[in-house]
């Protein structure tokens, strides 16, 4: 068997999600412009860009859990009211589903569309889809707000809506089901089994009326069509005729976080497992001589680097032996260790009956996993060996390794090379840009470090955006005088970080923090691998560096931290984070994050932070939000890696609710490593 | 500037120095193409290729070969360790699969790996049951990577199908056997399983198993067992 063969079949396995369900141009599981009572996938991720007459949509859409689905959208309309002014917004969507077709005759679900935002696509819905032959749906639903633009019957609840003044942004709640009017929507849509191309068509109640009065919309009726096609490699397509006179496209790419493109073990199986025979002396002699245990440790090292495993530091006892490992690239940390245990089953002499086995995350250690040897040879290969070593081996808080019998050596430099796509989400409109972005770091002892980090911009798209401005101090605003064409030194640190205790981290930083702030940077973090809660504390003295000149600042400094608590909820790898204090811009508020990930490091991440700061006058409402969503570069190449691709929808220019970009937290850092995550992946172990 | 920045980034991906935690990825995939003159006899061209009698003979070693179902290359493996009854095969691209006698409990390294496989006592591929005797049904459970700390279960009840009697040839070798098909239902969904059982023994030399919904099945061909 090649291993031409062997990467043809994990390209020919490049795994794609059968999606059963479709998308509308405001990117919800829906028809065209209306939605339906189905959701996507529990996990499922899709983005969206939807094009209606003067309307664009760019949307995230995120099944939240098997029965919520949730959307953040940044729209465009080119000529909206008879003023016919332009606008740029930001909404969140919620559906919730009520009814599962699985368990009832139809799927039921209810929906709030642009329920927290400038409430331009404001409406709620309840809404019933049945399939009523394979590959054939129909739905009717109601509708409130803008999916009662035409009347079908009066509201029985009544009420007036009142959208906010000059597009500012709030939770439209009082607007819930309110207002003159109940509209009815409905349609059909058929895709023939085993086919790519789908048939849409639908009855919409709104009438777009503040694009029409702008003169830049056309509507004839309320009757829209459609065809799409699903285009493969999660890409998926569709072109609408709307209202009898305006065209309409959309473009998604949907993926589900649990599906890999590639599959994540080709090629990629344990070292052999070697059992010490029945008749093995275990004789400890070789513990009192030091040239044996060179050798051995000569021998071992360049095996776990073959392994994927950085040995730091290690301590051989005549039964028992404690090895400290940084994990280059296996994505789950179990793995890691079950081959750091495999590789010590063949490398330790018969007497060691236990090995203690710690990851190293950036030189702080994390877990401690303690592998019984004799329960090892027993189980290896057996049905009961995931669940029965989760209850035998234990994991435990990591302490520096007292006294070691071998360390590697402190110094050393190491670089990475690599691109960035940040978006910015500037008052509401979207771009991005890519960066090439360069670090390297010089580490003087294993707490002790150097780091320098330079990009270039390559397509120089946030350069011309125009930033809200408002009463604060510009810490975000100014941040278009922070872009060039030429590099630009992002930051230049010296960093200590060290486990100060059992639970305990600690980091400071000083120099160049990033590219607007330079200061000092210092934090402690509380973390037990076995406790769901971490505690941190974060406090910075942050000068704003002079865009104009290398390494000067200007005349703005200001005192910023924060108090964070982590919660690791152990449900359906939901985390929460609260961090409370003092922004960049000296405004006093907290954030709320709150992210779910999964199993293989994927992670969608929403955050909110309201702080007391006059925001008034800002069109990006009073408080910030954002999604993060981070894919693992392992989910799409066929060899394992622990890299991450970030990306970071944002507002990048607001002074309000603004942190230090501090490159090395201590919480991402550790989190991966505690008795949670690697019980997510425990199997992996075995793997 | 710009666009030569650029291009360097769609061909590096991104370069990492070899002493960060974090590995380069352009040296991953250099070691991929390298690897890619590494040819073994038994794959040029694709197609079957199986050891004779004589060869297994001379090897005096236990031997299978497998193929994912739909993929034309049929690697041979040997054995690399044996714990009490599971046994596992493996080759020089650390793929490997661990049998119970015929019952293939495990794969590594071949997509996504089955971690785990049990079964009734009384399943005849793992206890060799002369095809008279074999049970109307099993119980059979298969583990998988993530769902926490006991991994993700999937659950079947199987029964077995006796189909008719047949010759096959493995490795030279003709062998009397016995068809039987086996369909499985859980709440994950409904599997079949072939087997080609010795009439007289009821070792299944040959048979395709269900290894996980993320992979092809299995074709595994029994070309010397092990015995102990």
């Amino acid at each position: 068997m090649t291993a031409k063969s062997i990467i043809a079949i994990g390209f020919s396995m490049l795994g794609l999600t059968a999606q059963a369900q479709s998308l509308n141009t405001y990117g919800n599981t829906g028809l065209i412009d209306m939605p339906t009572a189905h959701g996507m996938p529990d996990g499922h991720v899709a983005f969206t860009y939807g094009t209606v007459g003067n309307a664009g949509r760019a949307t995230v859409n995120f099944q939240i859990s098997p029965r919520v689905e949730g959307s953040l959208r940044y729209s465009t309309i080119d000529g909206f009211g008879a003023g016919n002014t332009d606008r740029s917004d930001q909404q969140f969507d919620l559906k919730i589903n009520l009814l599962d077709e699985t368990t009832a005759p139809f799927a039921l679900s209810l929906g709030f569309r642009d329920f927290l935002g400038s409430a331009v696509y404001s409406s709620e819905y309840l809404v019933a889809t049945k399939e009523i032959s394979p590959g054939l749906r129909i739905t009717g639903g109601l509708g409130w707000g803008r999916l009662a633009g035409e009347r079908a019957f009066g509201n029985p609840f009544g009420g007036t809506r009142s959208n906010p003044a000059g597009g500012a942004q709030q939770v439209n709640s009082a607007n819930f089901f309110q207002g003159p009017d109940t509209g009815f929507f409905g349609g059909v849509e058929w895709q023939p089994q085993g086919s790519d191309w789908r048939l849409k068509a639908e009855y919409s109640p709104d009438t777009y009326m503040d694009e029409v009065a702008s003169g830049q919309f056309n509507r004839s009726n309320g009757w829209n069509f459609g065809i799409e096609r699903r285009l493969g490699h999660g890409l998926d397509g569709g072109i609408y005729w709307m209202g009898g006179q305006e065209v309409g496209f959309r473009l998604s790419f949907s993926a589900d976080p649990r599906t890999p493109r590639v599959p994540p073990d080709l090629i990629n199986g344990p070292p052999p497992f070697t059992a010490r025979p029945a008749t093995a002396k275990g004789g400890t002699n070789w513990v009192s001589n030091q040239a044996l245990q060179d050798q051995l440790m000569t021998a071992l090292a360049p095996a776990f680097e073959a392994e994927g495993l950085s040995l730091r530091a290690a301590k051989l006892e005549a039964t028992s032996v404690e090895f400290h490992l940084a994990n280059l690239h296996h994505d789950r940390a179990p793995k890691a260790v079950g081959r750091a245990a495999r590789l010590l089953t063949t490398g330790m002499p018969p007497s060691v009956e236990t090995f203690h086995i710690t990851l190293i995350e950036n030189e702080l250690p994390t877990a401690t996993v303690t592998v019984n040897r004799s329960d090892m040879e027993r189980l290896v290969d057996t049905h009961e060996a995931v669940p029965e070593s989760w209850q035998r081996f234990a994991i435990a808080n990591a302490v520096p390794l007292e006294a070691p019998t071998w360390q590697a050596p402190g110094a050393g430099l190491s670089y990475t090379i690599g691109p960035k796509v940040p978006f910015s989400l500037f008052g509401g409109t979207f771009d991005f840009d890519v960066v090439l972005d360069a670090e390297a770091t010089y580490r003087v002892s294993p707490e002790f470090s150097f780091h320098a980090e330079a990009s270039q911009s390559l397509l120089g798209r946030l350069q011309d955006v125009t930033p809200a401005t408002g009463p604060l101090p510009r810490v975000r605003s100014s941040f278009a005088a922070f872009q060039s064409d030429t590099p630009v030194l992002d930051r230049l640190t010296a960093d200590y970080v060290s486990k100060l205790g059992e639970n305990l981290y600690g980091r400071a930083s000083v120099g160049y923090l990033e590219r607007m702030f330079g200061g000092i940077s210092g934090e402690l973090l509380w973390k037990d691998v076995n406790a769901p809660l971490a505690y941190g504390l974060e406090i910075n003295y942050a000068h704003q560096r002079d865009p104009g000149s290398l390494l000067g600042f200007n005349g703005y400094d200001t005192v910023t931290g924060h108090g964070s608590i982590y919660w690791d909820t152990g449900w359906n790898g939901i985390y929460a984070q609260l961090d409370a204090g003092r922004y960049l811009a000296g405004d006093w508020g907290a954030t709320v994050t709150v992210s779910r990930r999964f199993e293989n490091g994927w992670e969608v991440a929403g955050y909110v932070t309201d702080t007391n700061a006059d925001t008034s006058a800002s069109t990006s409402g009073s408080f910030d939000k954002g999604v993060r969503l981070t894919i693992p570069l392992g989910w799409t190449v066929p060899f394992p890696t622990r890299r991450k691709l970030t990306v970071p929808f944002s507002d990048l220019a607001r002074d309000d609710g603004a942190r230090l970009d501090v490159s090395n937290r201590l919480y991402p850092l550790v989190r991966d490593v505690d008795r949670n995550r690697l019980g997510d992946n425990w199997a992996s172990f075995w793997q | 500037m710009k666009y030569t920045a650029f291009l360097l980034v769609i061909l590096l991906g991104a370069c990492t120095s070899g002493s960060k935690d974090q590995p380069s990825v352009a040296k991953a995939v250099w070691e991929r193409v390298k690897a890619l003159g590494d040819d073994t006899p038994e794959a040029e061209g694709g197609g079957k290729a199986t050891p004779t009698r004589q060869q297994i003979t001379e090897f005096n070693v236990a031997m299978i070969q497998m193929n994912l179902q739909g993929e034309d290359i049929y690697p041979i493996m040997l054995p690399t360790h044996v714990n009490g009854a599971y046994v596992v095969y493996g080759n020089k691209f650390r793929q490997s699969l661990t049998l119970r006698e015929s019952q293939i409990t495990g794969t590594r390294g071949l997509g996504t790996d089955l971690v785990s496989a049990t079964s009734s006592d009384d399943d005849p591929l793992k206890v060799l049951t002369p095809p008279e005797r074999w049970p109307d049904g099993v119980a059979r459970e298969y583990r998988f990577g993530g769902g926490g700390p006991s991994g993700r279960v999937e659950r079947y009840d199987c029964t077995f199908a006796r189909g008719g009697d047949a010759q096959i040839i493995l490795a030279g070798t003709t062998f009397d056997v016995v068809g039987f098909a086996e369909t499985c239902t859980g709440a994950d969904g409904q599997i079949q399983n072939l087997y080609a059982a010795d009439a007289t023994t009821g070792r299944v030399w040959q048979s395709q198993q269900y290894v996980g919904a993320a992979m092809p099945a299995i074709n595994l061909d029994i070309l010397e067992p092990l015995t102990q």
